[in-house]
């Protein structure tokens, strides 16, 4: 039924392997963001809070733009990478991994934040009056207790960085198996008039991100169950 | 208020502070220094600052102008701040703490794994004392207010605390609960040797447990006394909850085991007082045993001759000492037992019936005295 070109498929684990790369760096980069925003009391929060979700309601095309610019020959990050003897990272993986962490970056810091607020500070207090440090109140109080928080930032980075096409348009390209991704591989297909492939890739998204938001959503209710049962 | 109330002290035996904190709700400031023995419990409304002060000790909250040096070692001051987590105190917290995510046991191998190098309290000793054995297995959503409390109590005594504090732990529970917790506190009291410092607002708490009083009012420290010359201050807080009580201090002189009584003197802090007895339901002390009694203005009634017709046993002979108005259409009569003070809660009329005035002489029947 389906019949997937080598291209196609191509995309399909390019955009796989993006999504995987960038929500690993998200969860790393993300958590002690959304602790600082959770815990702090510092003016600063709301200036970060803001910048976090920026991505949100900036047309794509715009951060891509910045991105891009920046990362051109006299921008700071073109500059930097100029400076360790690295290549330019417009029109390659690596600069589509550094645009989509920004791009998804709200969807991880948002469910973490609310994760550990929901937690409290109370069983923080009691964990530090038993002697627990800091670093040990964040493993044993914080990680199991938000658990579900990480696990929907995961999924939504994840889903949201496989979403993603404006910004990849920007500074990614069109290479085939550098950047080429599915939702620009739609947009060739579309472009070249072969509706049938837009049809089956399209298609997959679209049960695909439905697939990950029900389970989301599933898994969530089961929490709040689990959370007012008593 | 200084050290002067605790000169014998030497420097390892007390808690110095000197604190200043400024809140929309109250303006604390203190200086003074706690005994490290027994139970201080610093008694105020809510308001007075006390749970803020407490949090402070704990290293819960961080004010600059405070300064904390526990047995000779600062705490905080200008430069220094320990951290809560290094600070040697078991904190119990107003309402119930336990790590939900976690089983009793775990909550108790929670704090034994983080525990303090010494090893003043064993498992077996914490976990017999407050008898949660059975409880173990179990997830704190599961239990009642009183259970998780007294796991709350037996979790901050595993991290092994050189300091006890605890911030109203009955407030949140129901009268019932309040009085289960009440007896494994005092049980904690007698059998382990820690500092406790206890936040109440409650004065029937306080004169039951209390060895030490410090009385925080809008902020101010206003009394900072052992508890035995603290009960004038308890009997004058009671009226504020228009609860008139009395607190006395009571030692058992004999029992009478065939009709389950037992005789208590009247101790009095004042010379010259001849002795007053009080026949008590037996509740197993045996003679020259101390106890506390409280006794309630509403359980004390007046008598112009001494009613031998009536079921009161209790009647002492007393002098007027002052008739106060209430403001219900009630007046408050102090009297005067030889020396012992008692309070009487009488109707306007009743007062006006029997001629009632300072300086004659009445009987005052007890219709109940409660073992605190």
């Amino acid at each position: 039924m389906l019949s997937l070109s080598p291209a196609d498929y191509s995309a399909i684990v390019l955009t796989l392997k993006l999504a995987a790369v960038v929500t690993f760096i998200l969860i790393i980069l993300g958590t002690p963001i959304a602790y600082w925003l959770a815990t702090s009391r510092s003016r600063l929060t709301s200036v970060v809070n803001a910048l976090v979700a920026l991505p949100l309601v900036l047309p794509p095309t715009v951060l891509g733009f910045y991105l891009l610019m920046a990362m051109g020959p006299t921008g700071p990050i073109g500059q930097l990478t100029q400076a360790l003897n690295l290549n330019g990272l417009a029109f390659t993986f690596s600069g589509l991994v550094v645009g989509s962490v920004f791009y998804s970056l709200p969807f991880v810091v948002q469910p973490i934040k609310n994760a550990i607020l929901a937690i409290g500070q109370r069983p923080l207090e009691v964990a530090a009056t038993l002697g627990a440090s800091p670093l040990d109140r964040f493993i044993s109080i914080i990680l199991p207790n938000a658990k579900p928080g990480f696990l929907s930032a995961a999924v939504l980075g994840f889903a949201h960085t496989v979403g993603e096409f404006g910004v990849i348009l920007m500074i990614g390209g069109n290479i085939p198996d550098q950047t080429r991704v599915v939702s620009v591989q739609i947009y060739d297909h579309v472009e070249s008039l072969e509706y049938t492939q837009a049809h089956q890739l399209s298609g997959l998204m679209l049960i695909f991100a439905f697939v990950v938001l029900l389970l989301v959503y599933q898994f969530n209710r089961k929490q709040s169950q689990v959370n007012h049962v008593f | 208020m200084s050290s002067d109330n605790h000169p014998a002290l030497p420097l390892s035996q007390q808690l110095e502070i000197s604190c200043q904190i400024c809140r929309s709700q109250f303006n604390l400031k203190l200086n003074t220094h706690i005994p490290l023995d027994g139970v201080c419990a610093i008694y105020g409304h809510s308001g007075s600052g006390k749970t803020s002060l407490l949090r402070t000790i704990a290293g819960l909250e961080h004010h600059s102008n405070c300064e904390i040096r526990f047995a000779g070692e600062t705490w905080q001051d200008k430069y220094t701040f320990v951290p809560a987590h290094k600070r040697r105190i078991g904190y119990v917290f107003q309402e119930a703490s336990l790590l939900e995510h976690l089983t009793v046991k775990q909550n108790l191998d929670y704090a034994i794994k983080r525990a303090r190098k010494l090893n003043q309290f064993s498992y077996q000793q914490v976990t017999d004392l407050m008898k949660i054995e059975p409880l173990l297995a179990q997830l704190p959503s599961t239990l009642s207010g009183g259970e998780k409390q007294r796991i709350a109590i037996a979790r901050a005594l595993l991290s092994q605390p050189q300091l006890l504090l605890m911030d109203e732990p009955l407030a949140s529970l129901d009268l019932t609960h309040k009085n289960e917790i009440l007896h494994y506190l005092e049980k904690l009291k007698t059998e382990v040797d820690i500092p406790i410092i206890y936040i109440s607002h409650s004065p029937d708490e306080v004169a039951r447990l209390a060895d030490h009083l410090l009385v925080l009012d809008k902020g101010r420290l206003v009394s900072d006394k052992p508890i035995n010359q603290s009960f004038e201050l308890l009997n004058t807080a009671t009226r504020h909850i228009n609860e008139q009580a009395v607190f006395l201090q009571a030692f058992v002189v004999s029992r009478l085991d065939k009709w389950q009584q037992i005789k208590v003197g009247l101790k009095s802090n004042q010379a010259g007082s001849s002795p007053a007895y009080l026949w008590l339901t037996d509740n197993g002390l045996q003679p020259g045993s101390e106890l506390r009694l409280k006794i309630l203005a509403k359980d004390v009634s007046i008598s112009l001759t001494k009613a031998l017709d009536s079921s009161i046993q209790n009647s002492l002979l007393t002098e007027i000492e002052k008739i106060e108005p209430l403001d219900d259409g009630m007046q408050l009569i102090t009297l005067n037992a030889s020396g012992h003070l008692i309070q009487a809660r009488i109707s306007n009329k009743a007062v006006f019936d029997l001629k009632l005035y300072a300086g004659i002489q009445v009987y005052a029947q007890i219709k109940a005295a409660a073992l605190i």
